[in-house]
């Protein structure tokens, strides 16, 4: 029993000591590309620092900083107030930091005809109102929607910005990530979605304008450009340690500079 | 700022806080003004739209709680209504036990959870419907990675026991889990689920996408979660402690398409081994072993596990018993909420013997034999996750020969389904 005892308590203390790395998980809007470039950056001056980055959805860094296991949250849309109060319960303090803006561009198959839409057939296209080319001035052909799946920030920012909080049209096609979506988009004549601003130059897709407004850094920043928005860090409160100065590096005029190559907008 | 700004800005903050109820859902276009004007940064921005919704969503923890440093407090509940028919039939035997054909109430739980600081909190959970416990314990949580219970639970042994009733795809528990977990009644053997003592359970990532789980726990041998069994001292039939360990790895397939887990478990039982229930506290020990594996790629997921048991002198004074069983349970989303469910399971209680109604919940008893299996064919229809859901499955199973060998035969079948609701 003694021994027992001893053992249990040697096992607790020995996972107690045991080290820490900068765990990072989230959006795959800025997980997939921008935050592993900045995590190399960040280890050409911090050489003993290693990182775990898993973009698997914003709602997975929101509940990874509610569950405490990872030190940042990545997330392209603001907390939802469930969240918030999830947190609180729990004694965590969602704390959002911007670090970038983004654009959601819509994306069409690059011979598709179609250079513009309105807010309103954007709208009709992905709820499934309208469902071929021609009521909106493409060439005839039932229209391909695809979309992020529903773990995505991006996902829930779209139904809030595009589509006035409707549903999806049924028909709608999830995929796990922009560069599938673009993929997708690149390989369906009659494909449409929607995808940052870091993805809008993938082969195959171009770019339509709503209501005569293209995504660009200019659009997004002064908000003429209708689906702008900012993306995120979430911390527990105050970021504290390594995780702090990775926030601070992301933000400092080297990190931006990062931030711009990848296709973002920077916060300053 | 300057000094002009600086003054509206702390007046409209002001104002903003004090009336965080009534402004927290249409406060954006007043923020989006701040911003244009100049007075606010769109990182100021961020933490007043932050800080409105923790304020409207603050529980009035003051108010509820005794204890001046509670810091959260939160509740809980689990409904689940089910119906059962089934209908058991014995081969050879003029008539069959009375048959089930009952709604009734599965279970009623009630959760209340409170924290004193960021790593220490306590849980307690009442089923309402069993009147018993669920859980009731105390937490440490010296980081995210590892945590300590104090108290009543589950043991970490025998993996489908140890998850969620608000998660099951086959709406009950395995017969093979409920003959190793269940209460010993003479038959089952009570070798895992709710004990009191203490527990640990921690994690640790080994690669990106491989980590190490485990869980270590001594405990009281004898399972009584009702809440006269749970505050009892105990007996010379329950003085000896239970020692239990769990470990496993688990992780996660290529482009995020889904998750694993593998372990193995093993709960040490002194003194709570032979035959029937009448021979506890008299030397003879009980050692359960359990072989699990939960992969879940893309719609799909496979849930197995292998268990046995070494009972000392479990089947007579002259000889022991080694009961063993396996259940596994493919399951596929067919569309975002539509599942389909099936589940085999075998068990050979070596001796020690079964009853239908040992394992199958609510199924009319039958008489005691050495063997059973089970095939479970159903579907879930998930209306909001597994906060709302209706489960309907299809049961047969059936227990045969003797526990001495001879040729018999009873058979369950029937149907479940069952409602949730849990928030």
């Amino acid at each position: 029993m003694t021994k027992a005892l001893f053992l249990f308590a040697a096992l607790s203390l020995a996972t107690v000591a045991s080290a820490q790395k900068l765990v990072i998980k989230g959006s795959d809007t800025l997980g997939a590309k921008l935050v592993p470039t900045l995590a190399e950056e960040y280890k050409a001056t911090h050489p003993g620092v290693s990182f775990e980055i898993a973009a698997e959805g914003s709602t997975t860094g929101i509940a990874a900083i509610i569950d405490g296991t990872a030190q940042i949250g990545m997330s392209s849309r603001r907390a939802k107030p469930t969240e918030i109060s999830a947190a609180t319960a729990k004694g965590v303090t969602l704390k959002p930091i911007i670090v970038a803006y983004d654009g959601m561009a819509v994306i069409v198959n690059a011979n598709s005809p179609l250079a513009k839409l309105t807010l309103r057939q954007v709208e009709q296209i992905f709820t499934g109102d309208v469902t071929d080319w021609s009521a909106v001035g493409g060439k005839p052909g039932k229209i391909s929607v695809y979309t992020r799946n529903t773990s995505s920030g991006t996902y829930s920012d779209w139904k809030d910005l595009a589509m006035k909080k409707r549903d999806y049209a049924k028909s709608s096609q999830k995929m796990a990530g922009n560069e599938q979506i673009a993929s997708e988009v690149a390989k369906n004549p009659n494909g449409i979605g929607y995808v940052g601003l870091a993805y809008i130059q993938a082969e195959g897709i171009k770019v339509v304008s709503i209501d005569g407004v293209t995504p660009s850094k200019e659009t997004v920043l002064n908000k003429t450009y209708a689906y702008a928005r900012p993306t995120f860090y979430y911390t527990n409160g105050e970021p504290a340690g390594e995780a702090a100065k990775f926030v601070e590096f992301a933000l400092s005029d080297a990190g931006q500079k990062v931030t711009a190559k990848i296709g973002f907008v920077p916060v300053k | 700022m300057k000094v002009t700004q600086i003054k509206t800005f702390t007046a409209l903050c002001g104002a903003l806080l004090f009336t965080a109820g009534a402004f927290a859902q249409d406060s954006g276009a007043l923020i989006e003004a701040l911003i244009r004007k100049g007075i606010l940064t769109n990182q100021e921005a961020e933490d007043i739209r932050a800080d409105l919704v923790r304020e409207n969503n603050t529980i009035p923890a003051h108010a509820m709680a005794g204890g001046k440093t509670t810091d959260r407090l939160s509740v809980g509940m689990r409904m689940q209504i089910q119906y059962a028919s089934l209908d058991t039939n014995v081969t050879g035997a003029a008539f069959g036990p009375v048959a089930t054909d009952h709604f009734f109430t599965r279970r009623m739980y009630i959760t209340m959870k409170a924290g004193v600081g960021a790593d220490w909190g306590a849980t307690m959970t009442y089923d309402l419907a069993g009147g018993s416990y669920d859980d009731a314990i105390l937490e440490w949580k010296p980081t995210p990675d590892l945590s300590f219970n104090f108290g009543l639970r589950k043991v970490n042994v025998v993996n489908e026991e140890r998850g969620s009733s608000g998660n099951l795809k086959a709406i009950e528990r395995s017969g093979v889990t409920r003959f190793f977990v269940e209460t010993n009644n003479g038959r089952r053997l009570g070798a895992g689920s709710y004990r009191i003592g203490a527990f640990l359970d921690g994690k640790k990532e080994i690669t990106n996408s491989v980590g190490i789980v485990y869980s270590a726990a001594i405990t009281n041998p004898e399972r009584d979660e009702t809440f006269a069994g749970a505050s009892a001292v105990g007996t010379n039939a329950t003085n000896r402690k239970a020692f239990w360990g769990n470990v496993g790895l688990n992780g996660k397939f290529a482009e995020n398409a889904g998750t694993w887990i593998a372990g193995f478990g093993l709960g040490v039982l002194p003194d709570q081994g032979g035959a029937s229930n009448t021979n506890l506290g008299r030397g003879f020990d009980l050692n359960v072993y359990s072989y699990y594996t939960d992969i879940t790629y893309g719609r799909f997921n496979l849930l197995a596990e292998y268990l046995s048991a070494n009972l000392e002198k479990g089947f007579s004074a002259t000889r022991d018993s080694k009961p063993s069983g396996y259940y596994i349970q493919p399951s596929f989303m067919l569309t975002e909420s539509l599942e389909a469910v099936a589940r085999y399971q075998q068990l050979d209680s070596d001796g020690r013997g079964v009853q239908l109604g040992d394992v199958v919940r609510s199924a009319p008893a039958g008489p005691t034999m050495n063997k059973f299996s089970e095939w479970y064919v159903g579907g879930n229809w998930y209306i909001r996750g597994q906060d709302l859901k209706f489960q309907l499955g299809a049961i047969s199973g059936k227990t045969k020969d003797t526990v001495t060998g001879g040729p018999a035969e009873a058979k369950t079948v029937g149907l479940r389904s069952q409602m949730q609701l849990q928030f």
